[in-house]
């Protein structure tokens, strides 16, 4: 029994567009399983897979308000390509952010709603990851963080400190999940999300209660009877657990 | 992958339609937009093949004994419909016939079945033969069976 991350699902007032946006950003084809949907994946994608974390695009009414504490972080293989993948993502609508990283190697842009996201400087770590190097979650304490979401997936946590944790699929591939130490405080619901599935013939309840009591929460966002079940980590942060896949 | 209708201007005129269709179904218990071209409508709720999130749409059909007949046509797109998608991933779905609604099993009709239905569709409803000609792929056609008695 476990659980692993397969996709993230970020809220926009225009999922078509933001979904639009980041396919040509990734490189990555572009879906819809219906209206108010958009999903994206690497073309030819056998999904789920954990060479990829995939993308859903969810429509919903209200707007963006406060920095995002999920965030995703684009690998670059050499300052070139970094200075290119900028510009190429600025004429496809993004915009330079100030979330007050001063000066940085990488880069932070906005997407068309906003959405802050960073393009990286070249490092070896995130040499083999895809386009996405690492879905980054903001939090107050990175090392209850491992702890929680270590044991809720089979995800292996590569290093701890105090400042950040980093983990990895079980198979060593694909993007990195890390979670940055930040002062900001949770103030809002985060508008991206993680999505965790079952592998095929476990049983998604079983996973749930024991993610209750590794120290998640249930949260009611309004969702109703649904195939999903909705959770929040020890820090808040929300995330679903779908159906086995 | 790609665009499933010919511009995206048309393909957002279809959503907004379907949109609105959709909602004045749900309004009106299907009093009103309950035929589309002369043909009863039901509303089709599927399950999104990766969000798992629910999806309706609006949906001529024809009957077939107790079950219901209907069309991947996506008006001759080369790309079945979102929701046949999603039905061939989870065929358990949710159809809604004026203010009768409940759950009902999806399922595509293949050789025999389909041949004779696809001429009894160009009997009844030839313009589906049009949408044919414009796509290779074969247009599926979907028997929706309820899964529970009725009232």
């Amino acid at each position: 029994m476990a659980l692993r991350l397969v996709q993230i699902a970020m809220n926009a007032q225009d999922d078509s567009a933001v979904g639009r946006f980041w396919a040509e950003a990734l490189g990555w084809g572009v879906d819809s399983e219906g209206p108010g949907v958009t999903n994206l994946e690497p073309v030819g994608f056998a999904y789920p897979d954990p060479t990829a974390i995939c993308i859903d695009v969810i429509a919903v009414p209200e707007p963006k308000t406060v920095k995002n504490r999920v965030h995703v972080d684009l690998a670059t293989t050499s300052a070139a390509h970094q200075a290119d993948l900028i510009a190429r993502l600025q004429d496809l609508g993004a915009t330079p952010a100030d979330v007050g990283q001063g000066d940085v190697p990488w880069t932070v842009l906005a997407d068309p709603e906003g959405n802050e996201f960073c393009v990286l400087e070249p490092r070896s770590i995130y040499r083999d990851t895809g386009p996405i190097a690492a879905v980054v979650v903001d939090c107050a304490n990175p090392r209850a963080m491992a702890r929680f979401w270590d044991q809720a997936m089979d995800w292996t946590l590569h290093e701890v400190t105090d400042d950040y944790a980093v983990l990895r699929s079980a198979k060593g591939v694909g993007p990195y999940l890390e979670f940055l130490r930040t002062p900001d405080v949770k103030t809002v619901k985060n508008r991206t999300h993680l999505d965790l599935r079952p592998y095929p013939g476990d049983d998604q309840t079983a996973e749930v209660v024991r993610l209750r009591a590794l120290g998640a929460t249930d949260i009611d966002l309004g969702q109703g009877d649904v195939p999903w079940t909705c959770l929040a980590d020890p820090e808040g942060n929300e995330f679903d657990v779908l159906t086995p896949r | 992958m790609g665009e499933a209708l010919p511009s995206r201007r048309q393909a957002q005129a279809l959503k907004a339609w379907t949109r609105f269709h959709r909602w004045v179904y749900q309004r009106t218990s299907g009093k009103v937009l309950s035929r589309m071209r002369g043909k009863p409508t039901l509303l089709l709720t599927t399950t999104g093949r990766r969000s798992g999130r629910p999806h309706t749409v609006p949906l001529p059909y024809l009957a077939d004994g107790d079950a219901m007949i209907v069309i991947g046509s996506a008006s001759g797109a080369e790309r079945h419909p979102a929701w046949v998608l999603n039905l061939i991933a989870n065929p358990r779905v949710t159809v809604q016939y004026l203010a009768d609604s409940g759950p009902a099993n999806a399922e595509i009709l293949a050789d025999g079945e389909r041949k004779a239905m696809w001429e009894r569709i160009n009997v009844e409803a030839p313009w589906y033969a049009g949408y044919q000609q414009r796509t290779s792929r074969e247009i599926p056609l979907i028997r929706l069976t309820r899964t529970q008695p009725t009232d």
